[in-house]
């Protein structure tokens, strides 16, 4: 058990720019912390970075106190489960699972009991002397999983372990795996492209984009709160709408749109929203769920500031709530989620919309 | 940078850390590519520009030699022209019988499958034999034609160049034949279908369609039989046509070895850039089929006297396939000496096994070549799957150079590799590192060793492929190093390839005759070079006895690497059966 630090981490292939930038953050002990963002952000190199497959080109990486860096992988007790589970073909289910073990020069005796354990703690303990090709992809994601957890490892390192799953083991394994977690307290990081996902079993999240951290924390604070453009397009679903600061006060701030309309956003501490000064370029996000359909479009001159403006594209029924798709003047799409009801804008009409100002979030553009 | 152990980490911080981005991995790779380069160089590559050097002695007055000397020149375009007529008349037998196998099912057709690819299981030195005792002039076939006909022997017989081309024929053919077939069962029948939808009869649909679609595995077709003519010296030894690999020898045996180093760099370069052209042909051609089809399915041959003519045709041609096969298993119990004139041996017996296996003298040249072969194969398992391995795992370019330089000695041909270990190793020099091999027992080894370790590292390669990397990446995760890696994970996975790869190194060193017969020393002759001496002094019997046994072999291997390409039975699982 131990905390993971990493100090300005950069990692560059050749000249291109880097697949991680000046990367940093600590783990704390017995944290199950989660690497986000879309195929190629960096959140894969930099858990091979941990686990010591591939070398930063510059900064530390530390273990509790110790500088890992340097060190090869197999010195550094690390459990690693892989995407594709990486499983070796030519033992069986005991050896694979006491490959680790045998690593450690465990006793004999004691190998056999942790291994019946281990199995065991997922489920696998009838299928101890199947070959590898006989099982199925869960239970060769679990053998996986008790092949990292039997060596105690100091850190578990995860890379995106379910996505190779159906969806309904993939929620049941999910759950498995944060509650084995919380069972060991082992310090675990999670690599995962699914936002649901991290939201689900993190206790912190590191949303990545293009190498460069662009938040952390927790699943409620990214999902909220989200600090860029990209975390709140990521997370779940937003609308983000790019404008100008044009008059700020202690509580609000007046954003110009690009299409003229003005909207007023609370000021949250410890934001973006606290901190742009009139002249900004900024971001507005808007969840779908914060923005209510406030009738026909008044005449041009008669719009009020605090409210948007588009026509109707497309009104979808879901269930408890329907999905209306509208075309902001300039073309941008717009997303809004209202409760379903019988008046429900038709489809070309023009419509007023009214977010909620205390949950419209002020995000770098 | 704050636990740095080195004293001076906080002075020459930008050094210490550039190297650290050189992972414990990779320095195993360099720790094990360095001396795989270094055996490489001074065993495979020096060799080859010992031989280039040699040539250029004396100003190079050896290739003014060459130009000058009309026998060599001619051997030169004879050598070029039995290629090019090989590649054609192969490339139909090969084609023909492809599409036929594939496309149409007819009476014979399963059997004539498995007939098609015996041509492989012909040892090289005994199976030119066999064509030359079958078609020659002193041949079975001539003699029976005229027997039966009246025409005089040599009339039908095929000797001089149509006798090699007989032999490359026949025996050449498996190179159309196996890249056809392939590339007609990974053709989809949709494919031909859409053509034949958009309005193109059948014989347009085969020209646009099939044909361009074919064209790969054509082209490399052709470059494999037009490299493996020209190295060709068994057939024209036979059938006495001078051709470049003859001249090679007989300068060497001459003495004249300026003139051999000549010859033999310009079979070289010919060789090498035939295979960079296949390699650069495989490289560029696109991706030929994208849709994932199922292929056409064979069409059954209609009505009974057309079912009745393909089943006497495939007959036929089944007969032709088994005939050297056939002859040899027959000649090799002929009683020595008595074959005269008759179309058939005469008298018959046991006596040439007996005498092998009984005979210390006899059995020595079988032993010989199953120790030097046995030995070669051990070295080619070690180098070549090493040499595959870090091939495969190290990202640097010298992996590529590491890859030429292992199978440089694939393109060239025997003769010249016989030639190169001969010029490279006869004296000490500081390039051999004092090492002299002309005569010693280590020759034969070398020999085999640099001819067949591309062998055993391409199979090798081909095991490490199917290997996912993340496998070995769990072993070190799990707190394995990796050297410990490599032997309890990497090398168990690759090992399947590594067997059929030796396996199949070892029969290629035990039936080797081409460079045995520049290099052998007299105190160790191999069993082809003792087959081509038995055969000489007229004991026919004998040397048939021989190669019969190095063709069995061969199939054994053939067969052990079949049954090894099968899954695996599954165990019984009754006891395991979850509840």
């Amino acid at each position: 058990m131990t905390s993971v630090s990493l100090v300005d981490v950069t990692k560059r292939y050749g000249q291109a720019a880097p697949s991680v930038d000046q990367l940093s953050f600590t783990i704390a002990d017995g944290e199950f912390f989660t690497l986000l963002g879309p195929s190629g952000c960096g959140k894969s190199t930099t858990l091979r970075m941990i686990a010591g497959f591939v070398a930063p080109t510059e900064g530390t990486i530390r273990f509790g106190e110790s500088d890992v860096t340097g060190v090869p992988p197999y010195r550094r007790d690390t459990g690693m489960v892989f995407q594709n589970y990486a499983l070796f073909p030519h033992m069986d289910v005991t050896a694979n699972v006491a490959y680790g073990l045998r690593m450690r020069r465990t006793a004999k005796a004691d190998r056999a009991q942790r291994v019946r354990e281990a199995l065991d703690v997922v489920g696998l303990g009838p299928y101890a002397d199947r070959r590898i090709q006989e099982l199925s992809g869960g239970q060769q994601q679990r053998v996986a999983l008790a092949r990292a957890l039997v060596i105690r490892p100091s850190v578990l390192l995860l890379d995106e372990p379910l996505s190779n799953l159906d969806a309904k083991l993939r929620e049941e394994t999910r759950s498995q795996i944060r509650q084995l977690q919380q069972e060991f307290k082992i310090t675990s990081v999670y690599v995962t492209h699914d936002q649901a996902e991290a939201m689900a079993v993190s206790d912190r999240i590191a949303v990545l984009e293009a190498g460069v951290l662009h938040q952390l924390g927790s699943p409620r604070e990214i999902y909220h709160r989200p600090a860029t453009a990209f975390v709140a397009n990521f997370i779940g679903r937003s609308n983000v709408i790019a404008g100008t600061v044009t008059d700020r006060d202690d509580t609000w701030l007046g954003v110009k749109l690009d299409d003229g309309s003005v909207l007023q956003a609370s000021v949250h501490p410890d934001t973006l929203s606290a901190t742009a000064e009139v002249g900004d370029e900024v971001a507005l996000s808007l969840r779908p769920e914060a923005i209510e359909v406030a009738g026909p479009a008044p005449a041009a001159a008669d719009r009020e500031i605090g409210t948007l403006h588009g026509r109707v594209t497309a009104v979808e029924f879901t269930g408890s709530t329907s999905q209306i798709t509208l075309e902001r003047k300039g073309g941008d799409e717009m997303l809004v989620s209202v409760t379903d009801s019988d008046d429900l804008p038709e489809v070309d009409t023009e419509v007023a919309l009214r977010p909620d100002p205390a949950r419209i979030w002020t995000v770098q553009p | 940078m704050t636990t740095g152990t080195v004293p001076t980490d906080g002075i020459v911080a930008a050094p210490a850390r550039r190297r650290r981005a050189i992972t414990a991995a990779d320095r195993f790779i360099y720790v094990l590519a360095v001396p795989l380069a270094l055996v490489l160089l001074i065993y495979v590559v020096m060799p080859m520009l010992a031989t280039v050097v040699t040539s250029f002695n004396n100003g190079g007055t050896a290739y003014r030699a060459f130009l000058s000397s009309g026998s060599t020149l001619s051997a030169l375009l004879t050598s070029v022209g039995i290629s090019v007529v090989s590649v054609v008349t192969a490339g139909v037998l090969g084609s023909t019988l492809a599409v036929l196998l594939t496309r149409f099912d007819f009476p014979g057709r399963r059997a004539l499958r498995v007939f098609a690819i015996l041509p492989m299981a012909l040892p090289p030195l005994i199976g030119a034999m066999s064509f030359y005792y079958l078609y020659g002039s002193s041949g079975i076939m001539p003699r029976a034609l005229a027997a039966l006909t009246g025409i005089s022997a040599d009339a039908v017989a095929a000797d001089g160049i149509a006798g090699v081309l007989l032999v490359h024929t026949l025996t050449m053919y498996p190179y159309f034949y196996l890249s056809v077939t392939a590339g007609l069962a990974g053709s989809d029948a949709s494919l031909e279908e859409a053509a034949l939808n958009l309005g193109a009869r059948r014989s347009t649909m085969w020209r646009t369609v099939l044909l361009p679609m074919l064209t790969p595995a054509l082209v490399s077709g052709a470059l494999l039989t037009f490299m493996v003519s020209m190295a060709s010296f068994t057939a024209p030894q036979f059938y006495n046509v001078n051709t470049l690999t003859m001249r090679i020898v007989g300068a060497k045996t001459s003495g004249d070895y300026e003139l051999a180093a000549a010859q033999s760099t310009v079979l070289s370069a010919v060789s090498i850039a035939f295979l960079l052209a296949m390699r650069w042909y495989q490289n560029r051609r696109s991706t030929v089929n994208a849709s994932k089809g199922t292929p056409q399915a064979a069409t059954a041959v209609q009505g009974w006297p057309m079912r009745i003519l393909a089943a006497v045709g495939s007959l036929v041609v089944m007969l032709i396939l088994v005939a050297p096969v056939a002859a040899i298993l027959l000649l090799a119990f002929t009683v020595d000496g008595t074959w005269t004139v008759q179309i058939l041996p005469p008298q018959y017996t046991m006596s040439n096994f007996v005498e092998i296996f009984t005979h210390a003298r006899s059995l020595r040249p079988l032993l010989v070549s199953a120790q030097m072969s046995g030995l070669a194969m051990v070295i080619s398992i070690l180098i070549g799957t090493l040499t595959a391995w870090v091939v495969g795992r190290w990202r640097g370019r010298g992996a590529g150079v590491l890859d030429v330089m292992i199978m440089l000695p694939w393109a060239l041909p025997g003769t010249v590799v016989g030639i190169n270990i001969v010029t490279a190793f006869a004296a000490p020099t500081p390039f051999n590192l004092g090492q002299v091999f002309i005569g010693s027992l280590w020759i034969l080894p070398l020999a085999y060793v640099i001819r067949f370790v591309p062998l055993v590292f391409r199979n090798a390669a081909a095991s490490l492929a199917q290997i996912d990397p993340s496998v070995e990446e769990a072993a070190q995760s799990l707190g394995a190093g990796p050297w410990r890696t490599l032997q309890s994970v990497t090398l168990p996975l690759m090992a399947k390839g590594v067997i059929a790869g030796a396996l199949l190194a070892f029969v290629q060193g035990f039936g080797e005759y081409v460079a045995s017969v520049v290099i052998y020393p007299p105190r160790f002759i191999p069993l082809s070079v003792e087959i081509y001496n038995r055969q000489y002094a007229n004991e026919l019997g004998s040397a048939f006895a021989y190669g019969s046994l190095q063709m069995v072999a061969i199939l054994v291997v053939l067969i052990i690497s079949e049954l090894m390409d099968r899954p695996p039975r599954r165990r019984s699982r009754a006891r395991t059966t979850p509840s």
